[in-house]
């Protein structure tokens, strides 16, 4: 007859640890971004997606970039403001969206001593409009506009346009690519099919993740390079090699390493 | 009909008349402080208007880019540093290099055209306020360069302008005033750049101290600009649920008091356009006619232009119908 032990042991063996502590860590080990995502009447959120059998949302294409993408979907009944002559929605008139709509805070909710575990905020809305161009409104060519360069807080996503309105990959895409801009990933870190790379820039089918560069961005540099609103943080501006630059405290810009 | 069909034909037909206007072959030599720096086959031109000014006065580019190869080129047909397209590279003795980084980044699709061999895709912009704040914050020397950049299939190398030199003095305290680093400063900054803004309210009052205190600054005619364009264009405040309607009548008053001469070309032409505007809307036809000739002469044959007749003329539609 088998004996059963006395006493647990006091540490379980590592295969038995192994398992858990490689789903919990990189959770962890990942600093969250909190998106308030607002909507007008008469659009929609991005819907998830089915890719290669796979389910793909918002939340599953950060998975695994060191950002943990919490989306909280908030006001779904703003009443869009609509001028007969105007579709067509100003800068100015964006701005007016996130002072009258974000309820969170700009700045990052401390939640531990550690700027991994900080919780960093970022504002979003599904506009029941056209973006404008170079001042003017030239209805299609925007699907979606990140603002505030210097705290990369809001972005805002076109509805009315076709490409958003029909084509759901495209709205999704797009979604992720302005939150990956409020990341501080530039066009410029997409490599032709990845999320930073500009819609009209893709060189083939899109691939709903981010290339090595931006993974590099996302996965070490520090939060606040990266994190919108972050306390000290950068502006919308490049970090190492091709990226470029923000003010140093004695104003005069440099070439930062983001170390 | 399908609503979002019907949406889409009719985008369709205003995006044809928009590539048609943007694609100009240009043949008149350029006027104005410029110069150009060819890459492969792309050449870029830079030209900045008034190329001597004073501190706080808001700075316009113009930029063209033209195919100067044997080949056609896939471009941006709207080049705009809030595309990413096109930057500004702006140095001076104190700040060796800063990228001028617009306050808003935009995603596009279907911008691009093909550029055959000798024509010009072209656009003006502000760059005097940005993510940085103000762009020229102090009187200096200032070295401003344009970069015309692409990715994609079949993307042209890079392009680059020659530098354009502006040199901007202090004037008795009115950029003193304006570039105080307070977020009226900023917002000061905002309005002048958007030239709209009801939410700005700290701005906007700087903007009516430096009309009471500096009213002959060249400051002054542009703050009366954005005060009258803002004005003459319904506004959706969103902070407070509602639509502000046009007020014409106010906006003429600034703007009728605007000395055009002053301004860079673009502003002038968009002075006479928002005055030909209200005019129509206040149902003065001869008279908005009129403001419209003047908008035309201010702009002559160049194309960067052209876009703001076109949003005028959907704003207020009967100005497309004036001869």
């Amino acid at each position: 007859m088998r004996s059963e032990p006395l006493h647990r042991p006091s540490s379980p063996p590592a295969s038995r640890l192994t398992l858990p502590a490689l789903v919990v860590l990189p959770w962890l080990l990942a600093s969250c971004a909190s998106l308030e995502f607002d909507r007008m009447t008469g659009t929609a959120f991005p819907p998830q997606q089915m890719i290669n059998g796979q389910a793909v949302t918002l939340e599953s294409i950060y998975t695994g970039t060191g950002v943990s993408l919490d989306v909280q979907e908030d006001n779904t009944a703003i009443q869009p403001l609509n001028l007969a002559t105007d579709d067509c929605i100003s800068d100015a008139e964006l701005t007016t969206l996130e002072n009258g709509h974000r309820h969170l805070s700009l700045f990052p909710t401390s939640v531990c001593p550690f700027q991994f575990c900080n919780t960093y905020h970022l504002y979003g809305v599904v506009v029941n409009h056209y973006g404008e161009v170079l001042d003017a409104c030239i209805p299609e060519f925007i699907l979606g506009k990140m603002w505030q360069g210097h705290t990369r807080s809001a972005f805002a996503i076109f509805y009315r346009t076709t490409t958003i309105q029909t084509d759901g990959l495209a709205y999704l895409r797009t979604t992720a690519h302005e939150v990956g801009h409020a990341l501080n990933l530039h066009h410029s870190d997409g490599d032709g099919t990845t999320i930073m790379t500009q819609s009209d820039d893709l060189t083939g089918d899109p691939v709903f993740g981010f290339s090595p560069h931006s993974l590099d961005h996302l996965e070490n540099h520090p939060a606040q390079c990266k994190f919108p609103g972050a306390v000290g943080g950068a502006p919308f501006t490049w970090v190492i090699d091709e990226h470029a630059a923000w003010p140093h405290p004695m104003e005069t810009l440099t070439l930062t390493t983001c170390e | 009909m399908n609503p979002i069909r019907r949406l889409h034909r009719g985008t369709l037909l205003t995006g044809a008349g928009t590539l048609t206007i943007l694609l100009m072959v240009l043949f008149s030599p350029p006027a104005f402080a410029q110069d150009s720096h060819s890459g492969e086959s792309l050449e870029l031109t830079l030209e900045i208007d008034k190329t001597t000014l004073v501190l706080g006065e808001p700075v316009y580019a113009s930029v063209r880019l033209t195919n100067r190869g044997s080949a056609p080129v896939q471009v941006s047909k709207l080049l705009d540093p809030q595309l990413g397209n096109v930057h500004i590279i702006v140095s001076s003795p104190q700040r060796p290099r800063v990228v001028y980084l617009p306050l808003f980044v935009s995603d596009a699709a279907h911008a691009r055209t093909t550029l055959a061999p000798g024509e010009t895709v072209a656009a003006a912009f502000p760059i005097f306020y940005g993510s940085l704040g103000w762009t020229f914050p102090r009187p200096a020397s200032y070295r401003v360069t344009a970069e015309y950049r692409s990715s994609g299939q079949a993307a042209p190398a890079p392009a680059s302008s020659r530098p354009v030199s502006l040199t901007i003095a202090d004037d008795g305290g009115v950029g003193t005033l304006l570039l105080n680093g307070t977020p009226a400063s900023e917002e000061a900054g905002k309005f002048l750049l958007w030239q709209r803004g009801d939410h700005l309210q700290h701005g906007q009052t700087l903007l009516a101290d430096v009309l009471k205190t500096h009213p002959d600054s060249p400051v002054a005619e542009y703050a009366r600009l954005a005060l009258g364009h803002n004005l003459s264009r319904d506004f959706r405040n969103y902070a407070v649920g509602r639509i502000r309607p046009a007020d014409c009548e106010t906006a003429l008053t600034y703007l009728q008091k605007v000395r055009a001469d002053q301004l860079p070309a673009l502003l002038q032409v968009q002075a006479y356009l928002d005055e030909a505007r209200c005019l129509a809307t206040l149902s003065q036809a001869t008279q908005a006619s009129e403001a419209l000739a003047r908008a035309k002469q201010a702009a002559g044959e160049r194309p960067e232009f052209q876009l703001l007749f076109q949003q005028a003329g959907r704003l207020e539609p009967s100005l497309q119908r004036t001869p």
